[in-house]
This record gives C-alpha cells, sequence and structure tokens, in this order.
C-alpha cells in the first residue's frame, strides 16, 4: 500500500506545471486523471473543504497563488499530514527560487521535481528536513554548475583556465587560490553582466557576437534600458523573449526612444488599446522577474498605470512618468523610493499609495497635478522628501511631514506651497521663484518660522531675495537654529539685506558655504517696482547696514564687491568657523586677488567650473 | 582617539597595515576577523600585492572623505573625489582594471566595483562598434560565419 499515488500541480487556468506519479498509470489514464481532476478542483469555491473523494482514493489539494498542488492518497491515509507535506514542498522551493511563482516551476521545471524526488520516495516522505533537502539541492547545483564550466573551457579551448571555476553556482568566489586575469574573456559571467548593466540594452546585446564566450552573457545581465533611440515595439518584445534571467534588478523604459509606437495605437474613444496592452505585457513581464528598480517613463497620452502594478513585494524603487494613478489598492512592501514625475493622482490616490508602502524612506514629486495636501503624518519612516513645482503644475499646495527629516522644495508654481507640520527637519534645501503672489514675503518668513529648528539650511537666491524684500519692509524674523548654511546665489545687492538678516538670526552658524551660480531668476526691476509701491525711499534700498552699496547684476562686479562681501559675512557670523566660496565663471578674472581675502584662516575659496 | 590597525596580507606575501576605517570599506573583511582572530594578519588568498595596493589606496582616500570635511564644502569634495576617482582609473592598464574587478567583488567594496564597471563600460564597450569593443578588449573572434550569421540574426534588431 502506498501513501502518495501520484503529485499534480495544476495551473487557475488548467495547465499543468508538474506531474509525478507513484502507482502505475498507463498515458491515457493518465491524461484522464488530469482532465477529471482539473475539472473538479478548479471548480471548487474558495471557502470549500480541501479534501475531495474522488474514485475511491482522496484527493488533498490547496491553492498557493495562481497554482493548486494535489495529492492523491488512499481512503485511509492522514489527510492532513498529507496537506502538511504540501506545505512542506511550498516552503521548500520557496526558500529555493526566493518567494517562489509559477513562472520559476515554469522555466525551471526540473529544479522543481529535483526538489519533489528529495522529498518524496515511493510515494513515502523520506526526508522532513528543510535544509538537508536545501544543501542537497545545492550541492547538486554546483556539480551542474561545474560540468558546464568544463564543457565551456572544451568549447572555448581555453586549455588549462580553472579561473571560471573560482566562483560557484551562485557567483560568489570561493577562497581558493591565487586569481590573475589578463583578459576580459577570464572575469567570471556575473562580473562581465555587472559591466552591461551600465550599457543600454541594445548595446548590451551586440556584445554577443563579440565572440562564443559572449553569445549568451547579455542574457542574464540583472539590468535592462531600453532608453536609446531608436527603437522598436517588436524588438522590445523579442529582447524580453530572449532574456532568461530570473531577476530583474534594474529596468528602465522611456517610450520617447520608440519610433512605432504611433503604428501600435488605436485610438477609441481617447483610449490607446493597443499601446495599453503593449505595456501591460512588458510590465507584467518584469514584475514576473520580481523587478527591483523600475523606471517607466511612459509618454503616450495620459497612461493609466494597470492595478496589477500596484501590488509587490519586490519593487525597491519606482520612478513613473507621466501617468494617471488611480489605485483601488496598494502593497508595496519593499519600496523604499518612490519618484513620481509628471503624474497626475488625487490626495486619495496619493493616501492609498503611501498607506500601501510601511517602509517608504523617500518619496520624490515632481509637477504633479491634482494633488492639493500632501500628508505624511502616516508614514513614520519617511525621511527624505523632495517636491518641485513649475509654472502650470499644481503639486501638493500644503505639505504635512511631521517625520521627514530631509526636504527639497523648488517652487515656482502660485499660490506657493506652505509647510504645516515639518517639526522633525534636521536639514533642508529651499528655493523659491518669483511669482505676483502680494502675500509672498509674508509667506517666506513663516516659511522660515517652520525651518527654525533645521541644522542644515541650504537658500536658493530667490528665496534670500524675497527675505531681501520682507526685510526692508521691516518683518519680523525668526531666530535659527542653522549650524551649517549653504546659499545657492549670485552675489548682487538684491540678496544683501536678507542675507545679513538671515547671518545675524543664526547665533550658532559655524559652516557658511557660498555656491555662485547663475540662479537668482526674479529680475532686480521687479523688485525696484515692488519696493516703489511700498513707497520705500530708494536711497536707503539694497545697502548694508554700514551703507555699502553693492553691484547691480552679476556682470559688473568688481572686486571690491567680493571684498566687501566677504567681510560683511564675516562680520555677521560670531561662531563661524569655516567660510567657504565656490566662486563660477564670472569670478575668475579675481583669481590672483583672491588670496589677500584669505588672510583669515576661516575662509577659503575655491574656484568652480 | 586610539585607531585600531589591521593587517591584510596579499597572495604573494606582502603585507599592507591600515587604519581600521580604511579596511572596514570592504564587507567581506568584517566576516574574516570575525572568523578569524582579530589580532591576527587577515590572508588575502585571491589578491595579489599591486592590486591590494590599489585596492588600499582608494580606500584610503575615499575614507578620508567619509570622514569630515576635511577641508572642502560637501560639494567641492564630491567633486574633488570624482575627479581622483577619474584620474585613478585612468592611470590603470587594462589587466590591472580587471583584477581590480575581481578583487572589489571579492573584497565586496560595492563603490569600487560599480567605479570600475562603469569605466569599463564607457571606456571599452560605449560608442564602439563590435570589431572596435574586440579591439580594445584583445577578443579574438572565434565564430565561424555561420555561427556569427545565427548570433546576429537572433538579435538582429540590435545590430542595425
Amino acid at each position: 500500500m502506498k501513501s502518495i499515488q501520484f503529485v499534480l500541480l495544476v495551473s487557475r487556468q488548467g495547465k499543468v506545471r508538474l506531474t509525478k506519479w507513484y502507482s502505475p498509470y498507463t498515458q491515457k489514464e493518465r491524461s484522464k486523471v488530469i482532465r477529471e481532476l482539473s475539472g473538479v478542483i478548479l471548480n471548487r469555491g474558495p471557502k470549500l473543504c480541501n479534501f475531495v473523494e474522488w474514485r475511491g482514493y482522496k484527493v488533498v489539494y490547496k491553492r498557493y497563488a495562481s497554482l493548486y498542488f494535489c495529492m492523491c492518497i488512499d481512503q485511509e491515509d492522514n489527510e492532513l499530514e498529507v496537506l502538511e507535506i504540501i506545505h512542506h514542498y511550498v516552503e521548500i522551493l520557496d526558500r529555493y527560487f526566493g518567494s517562489v511563482c509559477e513562472l520559476d516551476l515554469i522555466f525551471n521545471f526540473h529544479k522543481a521535481y529535483y526538489i519533489l524526488d528529495e522529498l518524496l520516495i515511493a510515494g513515502e516522505l523520506q526526508e522532513s528536513s528543510k535544509k538537508t533537502v536545501a544543501r542537497i539541492i545545492s550541492a547538486q547545483d554546483q556539480l551542474v554548475e561545474a560540468a558546464k564550466e568544463e564543457a565551456d573551457m572544451a568549447d572555448d579551448g581555453a586549455v588549462g583556465d580553472r579561473r571560471h571555476r573560482c566562483y560557484d553556482a551562485g557567483g560568489r568566489r570561493k577562497t581558493e587560490g591565487p586569481v590573475v586575469v589578463d583578459s576580459i574573456n577570464s572575469l567570471p559571467d556575473v562580473i562581465l553582466q555587472q559591466i552591461l548593466t551600465f550599457v543600454p540594452a541594445k548595446l548590451a546585446i551586440t556584445t554577443s557576437l563579440l565572440s562564443k564566450r559572449w553569445r549568451h552573457v547579455w542574457c542574464d545581465t540583472p539590468s535592462l534600458s531600453f532608453d536609446t533611440t531608436p527603437m522598436k515595439v517588436a524588438w522590445i518584445n523579442e529582447t524580453l523573449a530572449r532574456y532568461t534571467a530570473p531577476k530583474i534588478m534594474r529596468f528602465h523604459l522611456n517610450t520617447t526612444s520608440i519610433c512605432d509606437l504611433q503604428l501600435h495605437t488605436i485610438y477609441i474613444l481617447d483610449l490607446q488599446l493597443q499601446t495599453i496592452n503593449i505595456f501591460e505585457r512588458w510590465i507584467e513581464f518584469v514584475m514576473s522577474r520580481h523587478v527591483e528598480d523600475l523606471s517607466l517613463e511612459l509618454w503616450v497620452g495620459l497612461y493609466v498605470l494597470p492595478h496589477f502594478i500596484y501590488t509587490s513585494s519586490s519593487v525597491k524603487q519606482l520612478t513613473v512618468t507621466y501617468c494617471y494613478m488611480a489605485p483601488s489598492y496598494v502593497s508595496w512592501t519593499s519600496l523604499k523610493n518612490l519618484s513620481l514625475l509628471s503624474c497626475t493622482l488625487s490626495d486619495e490616490s496619493m493616501a492609498k499609495i503611501l498607506s500601501g508602502c510601511p517602509i517608504l524612506e523617500s518619496l520624490t514629486l515632481y509637477n504633479c497635478y491634482e494633488l492639493r495636501i500632501l500628508d505624511l503624518g502616516k508614514s513614520l519612516r519617511l525621511r527624505t522628501l523632495a517636491v518641485e513645482r513649475n509654472n502650470g503644475f499644481q503639486g501638493p499646495t500644503q505639505i504635512v511631514a511631521p517625520y521627514v527629516h530631509c526636504l527639497n522644495l523648488r517652487d515656482s508654481h502660485e499660490p506657493s506651497c506652505t509647510l504645516a507640520d515639518v517639526s522633525s527637519l534636521t536639514e533642508a534645501n529651499l528655493n523659491i521663484c518669483y511669482n505676483s503672489d502680494n502675500s509672498l514675503k509674508v509667506k517666506v518668513v513663516k516659511m522660515l518660522e517652520e525651518l527654525q529648528h533645521v541644522e542644515k539650511l541650504t537658500l536658493g537666491g530667490n528665496f534670500l531675495q524675497i527675505l531681501s524684500i520682507a526685510e526692508l519692509l521691516g518683518g519680523h524674523f525668526p531666530v535659527l537654529k542653522v549650524r551649517a548654511l549653504t546659499l545657492e546665489t549670485e552675489m548682487v545687492q538684491y540678496v544683501i539685506p536678507g542675507l545679513e538678516r538671515v547671518l545675524q538670526n543664526s547665533p550658532d552658524l559655524m559652516k557658511l558655504t557660498v555656491h555662485t551660480s547663475h540662479c537668482n531668476t526674479i529680475p532686480g526691476r521687479y523688485l525696484d517696482k515692488y519696493l516703489d509701491l511700498e513707497d520705500l525711499n530708494p536711497a536707503r534700498r539694497w545697502r548694508s547696514k554700514d551703507g555699502v552699496r553693492w553691484n547691480r547684476s552679476r556682470s559688473d562686479i568688481q572686486f571690491k564687491h567680493l571684498a566687501s562681501f566677504v567681510k560683511l559675512m564675516v562680520k555677521n557670523t560670531n561662531a563661524l568657523e569655516k567660510l567657504f566660496l565656490l566662486l563660477d565663471d564670472p569670478y575668475h578674472r579675481f583669481k590672483e586677488m583672491v588670496p589677500t581675502l584669505c588672510h583669515n584662516n576661516k575662509v577659503s575659496i575655491a574656484f568652480t567650473n | 582617539m586610539s585607531k585600531k590597525n589591521i593587517v591584510l596580507k596579499s597572495s604573494n606575501g606582502i603585507i599592507f597595515e591600515v587604519e581600521e576605517a580604511v579596511a572596514l570599506q570592504s564587507e567581506t573583511i568584517p566576516y574574516m576577523i570575525e572568523d578569524d582572530c582579530a589580532n591576527d594578519t587577515i590572508p588575502l588568498a585571491n589578491v595579489t600585492g599591486d592590486i591590494l595596493a590599489l585596492v588600499i589606496e582608494y580606500c584610503k582616500k575615499h575614507v578620508v572623505v567619509a570622514d569630515g570635511d576635511g577641508g572642502g564644502s560637501s560639494s567641492s569634495s564630491q567633486e574633488d573625489l570624482k575627479n581622483w576617482d577619474a584620474q585613478f582609473m585612468n592611470d590603470l592598464d587594462q589587466s590591472k582594471i580587471f583584477n581590480l574587478l575581481l578583487a572589489a567583488d571579492f573584497l565586496n567594496i560595492k563603490t569600487l566595483f560599480d567605479l570600475t564597471c562603469q569605466f569599463v563600460a564607457d571606456t571599452m564597450i560605449k560608442g564602439k562598434s563590435v570589431e572596435e569593443v574586440r579591439r580594445t578588449l584583445n577578443i579574438e573572434k572565434d565564430y565561424t560565419s555561420e555561427e556569427e550569421a545565427k548570433a546576429r540574426q537572433e538579435n538582429e534588431w540590435a545590430f542595425k
């Protein structure tokens, strides 16, 4: 009497993935059994019992994801024990493949058989230790690998070249003998594939022409990038068909590189049906290969991301460009970095996404539509937030981010974005562009109040210019705890009053860096006009408190301005230990005179290109 | 602050003594310290002396910068470091580069490994025809013309 008569793995669609017979059945009987049983089991509801009586036997089955695992036993056998065996088998598969899925069993069916054979012999459980099975299977893998290498070497004619063997099946180095290679061909595949991750897919594929050694190297490259022109839909399809790596580390797709996408686009009621199908196939493919870093730039209308993309346990980094996101449910359990560029999503969708990302650490939102209030109050592990809003894009108008430590905000859209709760911030980088919003000067000061606790602060030139206006009009400024301040600005008269005020209000400042660059985009005449309206005495404008006059623009700067600038900064900072000036082009003509400014060893000056 | 030193021994018996922080950029060495005793020399049977010297040179440069502000603001030192990296790679010949790849992989120094891979990709593969890559990397074409045609056909689109 045998315990298990046969083992059967059937997919939800009724496709047989594995069969193992422990009693004699003719081929005809076998197909009949499979047909009958799939009919019975696939049609059973999810709440029904896992045991079915069938032709004097009992069939124990359990569904895991899309697969039904069935084992047939005698009437008097213990069905619970068999249920345990099934689970045991699944656990071993899971450990071997690393969260196993149906595709693993399709591509590596022989491995599934090997593992089953370690587990069951003649229908009886023979090895109950998962560890033992795993060890035996990996030993077997190594044997296969060694044999393969030997065969390869015989092919290559590389006599006496034992270097490949320094790597075991997993690509890890075994510690044996010194290794010296003199040609790229002697490097193991895993390293060649790492090199190929730095080139676009098209180029990686051409390496298959180099020599026999290189023929199939690219197929296992852990990264695929389709962003060089010109590309065709059929080519991508073919590449994916030949791609054999069970896991994709990185997949990048930029549709602007595909030249025949229009041919594949059939517009029906504004929906690009064919394209959608193509994208869905590709995305489904990479998700089935457990992609970790997924980057999709889909510049076709406003592509609605398919629902299956919202469930993944493998994706760690996701960048989505120009898509419409309306998930019904999100489960991105491994996601750490999320970037949404030019995407459209509602507050509600954003909330769903955030609640589906339990370990999200970094969030980037550039030019996103529809979003209003970005509430990160429940994202306890989110540390880094970057938001950019350009004209014509709504972006979030309010940011609630009590746990974020590092904020990067570029804002040139009105009404400007407000910070509601950023109490954990230690690092911030802010720049705001001109807009006609009259209350901006108040908002900027308010923003500074929210940033009182920040220790590492970067302010842009425009931000300083607006602060200048607020200072000239007599605003009240908070005292800052900043210890390291970086200013990305030009040295022009329009930043002086604001700069002076910020420095005076930063008693703990130890390190000050000024990076000159062409970034003050609010023209001086607008600032002047603004002050005209406020009836401010022109003679009092734009001078530092000691009455020094400054240059109006970047081009008319003279050495004396630079010298006064340094003096002003040193004078207004008592605790300062170091002042760095990084000067760009227009300042290069002062190169010879600059050392005279460094008499104080606090100051150091460098030039950038 | 007392600094602990670690002694590394290359496959051809050359001894290097480095600060702990320098050696710990390798993710392999800590395991070796755990496995053996930390006081002894750590034998690196896979890495020859000249390559190990390069690895240590790289690690020394990068540990200083990771340490603190070392005389430049963060952005400028990043830039300096990039330039240094580029120079470092430029000075190496191919055989050194490939052995450095193996060493960086074995010692598990991610930044050095990526830097070297990127360098090989940029200077020896990108922007070159198959024939040029063969010449640069000294790869012998061992395809017969039928085999080559077959390989070409397999991924036809990539060769246009």
